[in-house]
């Protein structure tokens, strides 16, 4: 039988109260914008009457989640967040998806979407610079026919 | 319509060449997703969900139920070539998958897998065709409070059997919840949380919430990841054909999986996971040979393999009985019904038969396929993990942004796919289970419905909803479960898998 260490696990336990310490921030925004939304009554319950149960438990669960974080113990090593050139590349990766929908409807799909793949390809596999135009090139298009050809999703052009 | 009338529908629902094309595609995306090591078929329904809306809806549901079970097949065959399982429902299968490969089966361990996978299928989809009816008709009479008390334990039990802390469970669960009441609202057509924006009035899209906690977090995962990309051997046909010893040897396991899983198919829960671990445990109590264990014996797989197919296809059982989904690939295919205009419910057996009839057809005929596309055809997909990695992810990330997008023809939808994909990185970083949270945004707005007509039937009488007999007896059942379920983990930790180091909590959480 394998004995589990329990050991200090700081990384994981700051992050549960950091996630705890969001959904309260939360919580509060929801409730305070459902503030503005009727009660009713209990026998006809508004549009109020809900929100207002689940903003109060979410809230709640939020302070539990911070409560225990300093008292659990993870099973199995702690939690470790990227470092270095895994950081690095993770942040670019998700920098391209937020450009990605920025320019979407700027820069219409294929222009667009080229873009994306040459980054993305680059920053995971970084293989040759002709590889990468033209496995970029073949993406772009497959995904042009799947979606535009055959399944009829307009897609925003430049023009 | 009796059983034997009704397939007799199914089949000719099934087997036109649309519906056809829809199986096929579903169990092949389906084995495709399971096999890449990350994406399961909770990712692939998602990633195919937007994709379905303008399909008819037979042709729909058949498809993502494809995927679903389709992915369990999938699923194993890295388990026994890397040691990697594609999905959760396969770690299991790693223990004496792995070894068997190392001693030179791996050829027969896939093909005893797929064999008893498709008998357990089969045996799951005809109690299925039977038990659904029954439960159909008898859930006819359900009112606001009976279906107010199925979700409210469902969840709750969820929340406790699916591994790691109760808040685990519950934080995400609430999160979806409260997503799921953005919108304008049914009743008074008030807007709730839209910040005046028109396009969140329609609410939220559950494609783009489910591909990006599933589909972009596990990529974001798999970026992360230091170790490189795999090495495959190569399996080969005829080698695969298994040796009397096998075949004699896997009747049992095959045989106690089916009832292993069916069974657990129908608890709310990560049922096909759970399910091949109860299996492996059942093996390691019962079987002439569980010795071997661990060492790479066929029963390791056999069985596990087995149930997590027959638990696969009998958790569909609430889902087209009731309405009711409990783990979160059937939550989308109960949107995909809903977005068909089709109202989910107890009267979908009778009032869809098509529906009904058709997707119960479809899963006979796509398990045939799965056997074809398992055995003969293995080669392919064991090539597909040649494929460099960043090929993969990118073409990914790229399905998964313009799916997004086509599904509303909105921006909206990939704003929320990405600020799904970050959350759930975190979320998934930290332990928290991430199926709930799916499962809240769909039985959420639900929840609130009943609840609102029960307390307008009831004229605001909060004891309407334990009055009756059949919400006592479900809640009652669910207190039981939650005593009990400490004590069998605290019991099957003591002797149980820790043996083989692996952590059920861990398993569970991301099914």
């Amino acid at each position: 039988m394998t004995v589990r260490v329990a050991t200090s696990t700081p990384v994981w336990n700051k992050g549960r109260f950091v996630i705890g310490a969001c959904g309260l921030l939360l919580a509060a925004i929801y409730l305070w914008d459902a503030s503005s939304l009727s009660m009713g009554s209990l026998s006809e319950p508004g549009p109020q009457f809900f929100p207002l149960a689940v903003g109060v438990a979410f809230a709640a669960s939020s302070i539990a989640v911070m409560l225990e974080a300093p008292r659990l113990r993870r099973p199995g090593p702690d939690a470790e967040l990227p470092r270095g050139v895994q950081r690095r590349n993770m942040l670019i990766i998700a920098g391209s998806l937020v450009a990605f929908a920025l320019a979407l409807p700027l820069l219409g799909f294929s222009v667009t979407c080229f873009v994306f793949c040459a980054i993305t390809l680059r920053t995971i596999g970084a293989p040759s610079w002709r590889l990468l135009l033209l496995a970029s090139l073949i993406l772009t298009g497959a995904v042009y026919v799947v979606f535009d050809a055959v399944l009829d999703v307009p897609l925003p052009t430049l023009l | 319509m009796d059983p034997i009338e009704g397939l007799l529908h199914g089949l000719e629902v099934a087997l036109t060449p649309s519906n056809l094309l829809a199986a096929f595609i579903g169990v092949a995306f389906g084995t495709a997703i399971g096999v890449l090591p990350g994406l399961g078929p909770l990712a692939g329904a998602a990633l195919i969900l937007p994709f379905t809306y303008t399909l008819d809806p037979a042709a729909a549901i058949i498809m993502i139920a494809g995927i679903y079970y389709g992915g369990m097949y999938g699923g194993s065959t890295t388990s026994v070539l890397l040691n990697v399982p594609g999905e959760t429902a396969s770690v299991v299968t790693t223990i004496d998958g792995y070894q068997l490969t190392k001693k030179g089966r791996a050829g027969p361990t896939l093909f005893i897998m797929a064999i008893g996978s498709a008998i357990a299928a089969t045996i799951s989809i005809t109690l299925l065709a039977l038990f659904t009816p029954v439960l159909s008709g008898f859930a006819l009479n359900f009112g606001p409070a009976e279906y107010f008390a199925v979700m409210a334990a469902g969840l709750i039990v969820l929340s406790r059997v699916s591994g790691g802390t109760l808040t685990s469970n519950i934080y995400p669960l609430l999160l979806g919840v409260m997503l799921g009441t953005v919108g304008q609202e049914a009743v008074s057509s008030a807007y709730r949380f839209t910040f005046g924006s028109l396009e969140l009035a329609a609410g939220l899209e559950l494609a783009a919430i489910a591909i990006g906690l599933f589909g972009i977090a596990e990529i974001f995962r798999l970026i992360e990841d230091k170790s490189g990309a795999p090495r495959v051997g190569r399996v080969r046909v005829r080698d695969m054909f298994p040796s009397r010893e096998e075949w004699r040897r896997s009747w049992g396991p095959w045989g106690r999986g089916s009832g292993i899983g069916f069974l657990f198919g129908l608890l709310p829960g990560p049922s096909a996971s759970m399910s091949s671990f109860a299996s492996y445990r059942a093996e390691t109590k019962f079987s002439k040979h569980r010795n071997e264990l661990g060492r790479g014996a066929i029963e390791g797989v056999a069985g596990p393999e087995a149930s997590n197919n027959a638990a696969a296809t009998s958790s569909m059982i609430p889902v087209l009985s009731l309405g009711l989904p409990f783990s979160a690939t059937l939550a989308l295919i109960l949107s995909a019904l809903m977005i068909q205009g089709i109202q989910p419910g107890p009267q979908l057996v009778s009032q869809q038969p098509d529906i009904f009839w058709g997707v119960v057809a479809s899963m006979y005929i796509g398990n045939v396929m799965l056997l074809i596309l398992n055995i003969p055809m293995i080669g392919v997909w064991v090539s597909m993990l040649r494929v460099p990695t960043h090929l993969l992810l990118t073409a990914v990330l790229i399905v998964a942004l313009v799916g997004a997008y086509g599904a509303t023809n909105s921006m909206l939808a990939v704003y929320t796919l990405i600020a799904a994909g970050i959350v759930g990185y975190f979320l998934n970083k930290f332990d928290f289970n991430l199926a709930p949270l799916i499962l809240g945004f769909v039985l959420g707005p639900l929840m609130e419905q009943h609840l609102r007509e029960g307390l307008f039937l009831s004229a605001g009488d909060l004891s309407y909803f334990i009055s009756r007999p059949i919400p006592i007896v479900i809640y009652l059942s669910m207190a039981l479960v939650l005593v009990l379920v400490p004590l069998f983990r605290l019991r099957a930790r003591r002797q149980g898998l820790a043996v083989a180091g692996v952590d059920m909590d861990e398993v569970a959480k991301r099914d």
